[in-house]
């Protein structure tokens, strides 16, 4: 009889406690609407996981544009062109100076010698710096990828919670109140499913943008 | 000589692209000598503001801005000269979105129960018009778009349209915001629903529509060769060309 009235007890603390912790779920938004501890703090440590991918902190969430790649690469081959045409004029030079019978015409081409070599120093400069822009480009281009390929994950673990969470709702019918909180907390996380999607969507756009962009 | 003019030139606007990209990708600044160069030839430039500067002025650790997203409430920290016709649709921006206080009550009532950072966000929104908004927070918080109820997605919407003229590609809302401006094929299982969409355009006035039209547009132009650039043509195709004068 006693451990009969300490088991319809215990039940009734129980379900006492369930109810509060749906009340709470209900009046709260995000995690703290989840109404199960272990759920709830799964998608409180994946919230905390995403907004260190997905804002930015850990590097950068965007690659901008394809284009920028293709301008990069294009201005380094530019620049590589650039100094190898100076090259051939100066070698022309050489060539011409070489076959020059005056002094003023040996003087002349000299000169102009010079100034090819000045602008080889310079372009051969443009080049270097035109090699530092496209590593530039392909780290932050691999870091974003990287920085995505994270955030989507995380983002995916915070609607996954919500969905574990929705699949144990389903089945919460021990008092009509709780049965009634339960179909209120089923219709939100439902509601809110899109917004989870939509948001991992435009994250995968932003990695396919990255991943079109590799160098 | 013309060929070293030629090649300052390219270098000039790659360093900018690339400078660009640190600033919000925060990458190690091989650009310095470059970016130097660019800057000593305009003294009236601000300086760079790192991701650093912005650190401690705002709240909680999720409150706070992204360190690899330039402070956008500062746009003289950005090396992007505003182009007239993007002036232009940003005054058609805020003649069509007036500045009206917010208010936050049921923001996330409809769609946002799962949203983590509802409760925040509101906090932002409370009592403030779109142009007083705290721009770095709210664009850094654009998964916000997918959950908030219709009438607050109008109302928040110029400051992510605004994003998208003033930063371009660079936008880290740009995605989001694209996709929550396509109207999606019949079927499509990815991005926003239909019946979200349909409420959206209903919700938006005449003057509004032709504005999100006006941007995607500039926009687009902006990134003829790009992804991005190619889904706003997309988002405009699918619907917003119709906004646009001349069109029907």
């Amino acid at each position: 009889m006693t451990i009969m009235v300490t088991l319809a007890l215990g039940a009734s603390v129980a379900s006492a406690d369930k109810l509060s912790d749906f009340k709470d779920a209900v009046a709260k938004k995000g995690c703290e609407s989840i109404p199960y501890s272990d759920y709830r703090s799964s998608c409180q440590s994946q919230q905390d996981q995403l907004h260190d991918w997905c804002d930015g902190a850990r590097g950068p969430v965007t690659c901008g544009s394809e284009a920028i790649t293709r301008q990069v690469k294009d201005n380094l081959e530019k620049e590589k062109k650039g100094v190898e045409e100076l090259r051939d004029k100066r070698s022309k030079l050489q060539d011409s100076k070489s076959r020059a019978s005056t002094d003023d015409e040996k003087n002349k081409i000299g000169k102009d010698i010079e100034q090819a070599e000045k602008d080889i120093y310079e372009g051969e400069k443009r080049v270097e710096q035109a090699q530092k822009d496209l590593e530039t480009r392909k780290k932050l281009v691999d870091d974003a990828i990287y920085i995505l390929d994270r955030c989507v994950d995380y983002r995916r673990a915070v609607m996954n919670s919500f969905a574990a969470a929705l699949d144990k709702v389903r089945n919460e019918s021990e008092t009509p109140e709780i049965a009634d909180l339960a179909r209120q907390l089923r219709n939100r996380y439902e509601e809110g499913k899109s917004g989870h999607e939509e948001q991992i969507t435009a994250r995968n756009n932003a990695l396919s943008t990255c991943k079109n962009s590799r160098p | 000589m013309k060929a070293s003019s030629f090649h300052r030139h390219r270098l000039t606007s790659v360093a900018y692209l690339l400078y660009k990209a640190r600033v919000v990708g925060g990458v190690v600044p091989f650009l310095e000598g470059a970016v130097r160069d660019r800057e000593s030839r305009s003294t009236s430039r601000q300086p760079l503001r790192r991701a650093s500067d912005c650190e401690g002025a705002h709240g909680s650790r999720h409150d706070r801005p992204p360190a690899h997203v330039p402070d956008m409430s500062d746009q003289s920290s950005i090396e992007r000269p505003m182009q007239p016709a993007h002036a232009a649709v940003l005054e058609q921006l805020h003649a069509a979105f007036p500045a009206e206080p917010i208010g936050s009550t049921g923001a996330f009532d409809d769609f946002g129960a799962t949203y983590p950072d509802a409760e925040p966000y509101a906090q932002h929104l409370e009592g403030k018009t779109w142009a007083q908004l705290d721009r770095s927070y709210i664009v850094t918080r654009s998964d916000a778009l997918g959950f908030l109820g219709t009438r607050h997605v109008v109302a928040v919407l110029p400051v992510y349209l605004r994003a998208l003229l003033e930063d371009g590609v660079w936008s880290p809302a740009g995605d989001t915001l694209i996709l929550l401006l396509t109207k999606p094929d019949p079927g499509k299982r990815t991005g926003i629903k239909l019946p979200r969409f349909e409420a959206l355009v209903s919700a938006l006035t005449a003057a509004q529509r032709a504005a999100i039209a006006a941007v995607l547009r500039a926009f687009a132009a902006t990134d003829e060769e790009g992804s991005l650039g190619g889904r706003a043509r997309d988002a405009l195709e699918h619907h917003w060309n119709a906004y646009l004068p001349g069109r029907s």
